[in-house]
């Protein structure tokens, strides 16, 4: 954690994420987790693997498996273009590749910003929400990485 | 703080490795002690390792293990000095010496905590001792009171000595220091002894002092010692001169596996890397033949080519070692199950310096332990039997290793009574492993194999050693999970011979590429059988089942694409009039898998698959071909028990 956090002039504490858009809403990741964007690269399609792993794809010599966040939040699948990116995250010592619609910048947000996930029935399945960030009137959906690891290597 | 118990974890890591693998090494050395007599270079061997042993855990602070060396060294020391002999009884106890010695080693190891109570054990080792030195007629009565002495000696090691000494240097030091007092052994005391070690040891601490200095603290530190100080200072004389100078043993280094295999994936990567600068590089040559750049690119490229084969080589060899590391225990394994089974076998080991892959060491013992102990339990008759048939009585387990291509071949052979064909073939019908149809057609090759079908045991009775016929189907899994295969020769009353072939190395094997649905996929080529081109007419269908005839045998034939998922451009490969099919073989099962393409042979280097659930998947691994691609290897095993199922219908 002490690389990503840091004090605000206040004392408040300041938390570093990667943000990347899906279905135009905007998403969050804790910068930590984050080893590199990729432009999508070949992806090798995985057989009898679940609808939401897209395949693998060859990272320097590593095979990694990539997972459609889109079809993992049952999302509507989306044709990959100019702005699709891969983000290499590594959880509990799996790398896994994320394919999203385009990826936004990097934000320092106060930790005061961030609100615990409303109870709601959204089409994101709960667990993998860890809160929401309110930032200039833009609402940011952090999501929780040890959840989405936990479910890419059991199913 | 934390640095300290660091290093300290890594002494004790160490002291535990070491010791093992001074266990390993003599064990066989008491099997073969019991066989040719007293030998004085055996057990001077053994001696020193038990010392060694109980030097470093002493430093450590290891009192049961220290017990246990310690008395079992004393014997050690009798014997090699002459004043009682081995016999079976003393073995035995010493045996169980050393397997608690592990089991200790062991808990140290897990960091359980768990105590043993050595203290049986050390009194039968005492017994052992006096009983054997009654046992000598020539006796001297100062002998006989001595034995006890020896036997609770406190020790001289320095538990409170710095944490940043080598317990095994200071233990080092100590042998040498026995190695400088042998030509007047006898005439020594227990005592003297000790002064000398002390000697030895103030010099490793006082590692600044010139041996003048040290000289000047010999007689201080022997001073415990009055009467025999004429004869001490000239004992630890010699140990200063001795000591400094391990140099010329070979230079080997400990490294963390973990290392070794990083390297070797960055060597895989380095050979991707090379693989498509090659590509490049024709690329140029044909396109910029004229210029003379290019050439200086292709002769870079190609000398880039030679150093990273050698390199990928050398590195290969470094996860090498030599497969004596699990033959080690065999002499004594054989050892306990003649014993046991009253039959007199003798066991010759040939080849043991072949080097094989670590993982192959790490998963070869328990598939030739149970061939070894069918070997003896099965293949060789009772002495009785043998001395009927005009045998020698002693029957002989041979297991010679070779090096053959980029295979290794371990053969396990005996002359006994070789495997009962015809009664292979009643036993498996009568098990309802197979019908008396199915029987009627084997060969006798493929009869042979019915011993590892899962619930086959030749043996009417069970006994305690050979288990009840679990184990043999084992083997044979086992060295199919290391690519390798297993087979029998067997000649009636002459004996029988498995034979291993295993590869050199795990992590590049021989894969045939295949295509199907537009997509490569690799197939491990160790299974497969033969490839077939048929026409889509003479695949036929049974209750729901695709079958394919081969030579008037009928084979299930499995559609690739369906196996795996696949069904976008399904129809593409429908509109062919021609089908490729593999002939897979595991065991007894055979079935055929078919594909849209043959691509090639190709040597392929597995990858680990992280983060996919593979149980379910028939994938095996994946490899990254010369292009950058990655290509699933697939795990024909998997599918032989999924489509097959376990039990032959």
């Amino acid at each position: 954690m002490s690389d990503s956090t840091e004090k605000t002039t206040t004392g408040e504490q300041l938390l570093q994420f990667v943000t990347f858009t899906l279905n135009n809403e905007e998403y969050a990741v804790d910068i930590l987790n984050v080893q590199e964007i990729n432009r999508i690269a070949e992806i090798t399609p995985a057989p009898n693997a679940p609808d939401h792993v897209e395949g693998v794809i060859n990272l320097r010599g590593k095979v990694i498996p990539v997972i459609n966040l889109r079809k993992k939040f049952g999302l509507e699948d989306k044709k990959r273009d100019e702005t699709s990116r891969i983000i290499i995250i590594e959880i509990q010592e799996i790398t896994n590749g994320l394919i999203v619609d385009a990826v936004s910048e990097v934000l320092r947000i106060p930790s005061s910003l961030i609100e615990a996930a409303p109870p709601m029935s959204s089409d994101i399945h709960a667990n993998y929400i860890k809160g929401i960030a309110k930032l200039d009137g833009r609402l940011i959906i952090l999501l929780d990485m040890n959840q989405l690891a936990g479910d890419t290597t059991s199913t | 703080m934390s640095d300290e118990s660091d290093e300290m974890e890594e002494i004790i890591s160490e002291f535990i490795t070491e010791a093992e693998e001074s266990l390993d090494r003599i064990e066989p050395l008491f099997v073969e002690l019991e066989q040719v007599g007293e030998d004085k270079e055996m057990l001077n061997d053994i001696f020193r390792s038990m010392h060694t042993i109980k030097g470093a855990a002493g430093f450590l602070g290891y009192q049961s293990i220290v017990d246990v060396a310690h008395t079992s060294e004393s014997i050690m020391k009798k014997l090699r000095d002459g004043e009682i002999s081995v016999s079976t009884d003393m073995m035995d106890v010493i045996l169980q010496a050393v397997d608690m010695l592990r089991i200790l080693l062991g808990h140290l190891k897990d960091h359980d905590g768990i105590e043993e109570d050595v203290s049986p054990l050390v009194r039968d080792l005492d017994t052992a001792l006096v009983n054997a030195i009654s046992a000598r007629s020539d006796i001297t009565p100062t002998a006989l009171d001595e034995a006890p002495v020896s036997a609770e000696a406190p020790d001289a090691v320095p538990v409170e000595a710095p944490a940043t000494i080598d317990p095994f240097a200071a233990a080092a030091a100590e042998i040498e220091a026995i190695d400088a007092d042998e030509p007047k052994g006898p005439s020594m005391s227990d005592d003297a002894l000790e002064a000398a070690l002390e000697a030895a040891q103030a010099m490793r601490d006082a590692e600044t002092s010139t041996v003048e200095e040290i000289k000047h603290d010999i007689p201080a530190a022997i001073k415990v010692d009055p009467p025999e100080n004429a004869q001490a200072p000239l004992i630890a004389k010699a140990t200063v001169e001795k000591a400094p100078k391990p140099k010329d043993k070979p230079q080997n280094l400990r490294v963390d596996v973990e290392r070794i295999d990083k390297v070797m994936d960055l060597a895989g990567e380095v050979v991707l890397v090379r693989n498509r600068l090659l590509n490049i590089s024709n690329y140029f040559d044909q396109k910029y033949a004229n210029d003379p750049q290019t050439e200086i690119l292709t002769e870079t490229v190609s000398f880039l080519d030679r150093v990273t084969s050698d390199m990928q080589l050398a590195v290969m060899r470094m996860r090498m070692q030599p497969i004596n590391k699990v033959l080690s225990k065999f002499p004594r394994f054989v050892r306990d199950m003649s014993a046991s089974l009253s039959k007199d076998v003798e066991l010759e080991i040939q080849g043991e310096g072949t080097e094989v892959d670590k993982t192959v060491i790490e998963n070869i013992g328990d598939p030739l332990t149970h061939i070894l102990r069918n070997s003896i339990d099965h293949g060789l008759e009772s002495t009785e039997d043998r001395l009927a048939k005009g045998k020698p009585a002693k029957g002989t387990v041979k297991i010679n290793i070779f090096q053959k291509g980029n295979q290794v071949v371990i053969e396990i052979s005996d002359d006994g009574k070789g495997i009962d064909i015809e009664n292979l073939k009643r036993l498996a019908v009568q098990k309802g492993i197979m019908t008396s149809e199915e029987v009627k057609n084997l060969t006798d090759d493929a009869a042979t194999d019915i011993i590892f079908m899962p619930g086959f045991s030749t043996k009417e009775v069970a006994t305690e050693l050979s288990g009840r016929g679990v184990g043999m189907d084992v083997v044979k899994t086992n060295i199919s999970s290391l690519n390798g295969y297993v087979e029998i020769t067997t000649e009636k009353n002459v004996g029988s011979t498995f034979r291993i072939c295993i590869p050199l190395t795990l992590a590049i094997i021989q894969a045939l590429m295949v295509e199907v649905s537009g997509l490569k996929y690799a197939i491990p080529l160790s299974p497969i059988e033969e490839t077939l081109k048929v026409s889509k007419d003479q695949i036929e269908n049974i209750t729901g089942q695709n079958v394919i005839v081969i030579r008037d045998k009928v084979c299930p034939l499995f559609e690739l694409n369906t196996l795996l998922g696949l069904n976008y451009n399904g129809d593409k490969s429908s509109n062919s009039d021609y089908k490729h099919l593999i002939v897979i073989s595991m065991g007894e099962k055979r079935f055929c898998i078919a594909v849209d393409k043959l691509v090639g042979q190709e040597e392929v280097v597995i990858k680990q698959l992280k983060g996919i659930d593979t149980t379910s998947s028939y994938v095996l691994g994946a490899t990254i071909t010369g292009d950058g691609k990655v290509v699933f290897i697939l795990d024909v095993g998997a599918m032989s028990r999924n489509l097959l199922g376990s039990s032959k219908t």
